[in-house]
């Protein structure tokens, strides 16, 4: 598959998951903003190609796709190969609508994330 | 261990900046470094960082049992050489009291660091605490020298024209009955530093967190050397800032909500405060006792906008001595974090009323999107002015 196919993953629902099994693990949540912030480094570290996790949907390529289980893994301690796969919108496919049904599906939506993962570093123009 | 001088609101310990910060932000920081391992090998800068300045200490004069006695008293832990080649730290600041969200790793960079410096031999961590492991334990390698080559390669005076607080040029005029020179003597002989008796853990437990009266120049180091290394992946500046900015946000949170929490706050702070703004002198007064330069208030328009400025900043200050002068302003992380975090104790929070300062409530009210203020470095050392001026608002 060519690397600029564009997949698509709702972030309220890939926070959502993590938080999840994070909780089941008995681990502490990490919040919305927090893991945007991580996970867009995180992919760049591994992929040299910035994917902007601060949306309601990312956008990832093959490589940045193969990466995202193993980094998930690799520094907040759980496994979500399988529920990535199944939150995976494929290249081409139209966006589903994110509502409230599915928002609640996720443990704990993190509060305040929707539309709102603004920064608080303002650069002087 | 060499007397501790205070100049320009820094505190020198033989010849080296030292600033109190907590075990939140030493994870925080220590894991943002790790997240850009593969991108450089994060995980030996973290050693490197150190290495050099135990030798600068040695080139002062510091025997190995001097820096054994200051790696306790500044609340790294107990650190003990067992035989030639094998150190042990049965307890310590990074092995039992930082924390990481990701698998269980070793995590005493900063410890074999020490000991690198101290040897003069590369040193590998092969037992932690942070894995379950009894103590920390690590091994140097006889044929394989340690690189302690110094990295402060500039000269970089500090400031001794600092104008007195509520003096500065354009700033505003307030009034206040909180004594910033009384709370700096009694902060300043409060026993921060770490127990190096037999039973003692030289860790040291205050405010409800752990403290370390760490090297100013590692943070600097590690920080900066991350950050270059993150621009040029292209990953957006902001991001890289943010990421930065985070630790001293939480750091904020957890040390300075723990100060004004603590009975010594009460006792001899808050009678001095009348209204919020009094509290924002207070804590500024406390600040300026932990070696991070020296904080001045611009101006203050309550709920809406904190500017403080700040003289000798360590990041300023360290970065000069680092690399060349910066064509960037926004260099200061950890004071744009502990500023913006200043503005959410007072006018997000209210951390007047003392409430829990939990993981879920910073998550839920300190960090939460809704009445965040933003933050800008204005003026920057590392870009040749004369302090640091940090602008939190909102609007």
């Amino acid at each position: 598959m060519a690397d600029t196919a564009g997949y698509m993953i709702s972030t309220t629902r890939l926070f959502g998951s993590l938080n999840h099994k994070r909780e089941e693990k008995q681990q502490p949540t990490i919040e919305d903003a927090l893991l945007a912030s991580k996970l867009g480094i995180l992919v760049a570290v591994k992929t040299d190609k910035y994917a902007n996790f601060k949306g309601d949907f990312v956008e990832l390529d093959d490589s940045q796709l193969n990466e995202l289980p193993q980094v998930i893994t690799e520094y907040f301690n759980v496994d979500l190969k399988n529920e990535i796969s199944s939150m995976l919108v494929e290249p081409g496919a139209s966006l589903p609508e994110i509502n409230a049904t599915q928002k609640n599906s996720e443990a704990k939506p993190r509060l305040g994330f929707f539309k709102r993962l603004g920064s608080f570093f303002k650069r002087k123009s | 261990m060499s007397k501790i001088q205070s100049i320009g609101g820094q505190t020198l310990v033989g010849g080296l900046n030292r600033v109190f910060h907590c075990n939140h932000y030493n994870a925080h920081l220590q894991m943002s470094i790790l997240m850009t391992q593969g991108l450089h090998d994060a995980e030996r800068l973290l050693v490197e960082a150190v290495a050099p300045l135990i030798q600068t200490l040695k080139d002062a004069g510091y025997t190995q049992a001097q820096l054994i006695h200051e790696f306790s008293f500044c609340g790294f832990g107990k650190l003990r050489q067992e035989t030639a080649r094998q150190w042990v730290t049965p307890h310590s600041h990074y092995g039992e009291s930082i924390y990481a969200y990701g698998k269980a790793h070793k995590t005493c960079f900063f410890n074999a660091g020490f000991i690198e410096g101290i040897s003069g031999k590369y040193t590998t961590e092969t037992h932690c605490q942070s894995i379950g492991d009894d103590a920390d334990r690590f091994e140097t390698q006889a044929d394989t020298a340690a690189n302690t080559s110094n990295y402060l390669l500039h000269d970089f005076p500090l400031n001794l024209r600092i104008p007195e607080r509520f003096e500065l040029d354009v700033g505003q005029a307030f009034e206040t009955r909180v004594d910033e020179t009384g709370i700096v003597n009694t902060v300043k002989k409060l026993p921060l530093y770490g127990d190096i008796g037999p039973r003692g853990t030289g860790l040291v437990d205050a405010f409800g967190v752990v403290l370390t009266n760490h090297f100013a120049d590692y943070y600097n180091r590690v920080s900066y050397e991350t950050y270059f290394t993150m621009k040029k992946t292209g990953i957006p500046i902001e991001e890289v800032c943010e990421m930065f900015i985070q630790s001293g946000h939480i750091c904020a949170f957890n040390t300075f909500g723990g100060i004004i929490k603590s009975p010594e706050w009460h006792a001899a702070i808050e009678p001095m405060c009348d209204s919020i703004e009094d509290w924002i002198h207070g804590i500024i007064a406390v600040i300026n006792a932990l070696g991070w330069g020296t904080y001045r208030v611009e101006k203050i328009v309550p709920e809406k906008e904190l500017v403080v400025r700040i003289y000798n900043s360590y990041e300023g200050v360290g970065y000069r001595r680092i690399y060349p002068k910066s064509e960037e302003k926004a260099l200061s992380f950890l004071a744009m974090g502990a500023v913006l975090g200043l503005a959410h104790l007072f006018w997000k929070i209210d951390i007047r009323t003392k409430p829990e300062l939990t993981h879920e409530f910073y998550i839920e009210q300190f960090n939460h999107q809704d009445n965040s203020f933003q933050v800008e470095q204005t003026h920057a050392i590392a870009a040749g002015d004369d302090y640091d001026r940090i602008v939190v608002s909102r609007d």
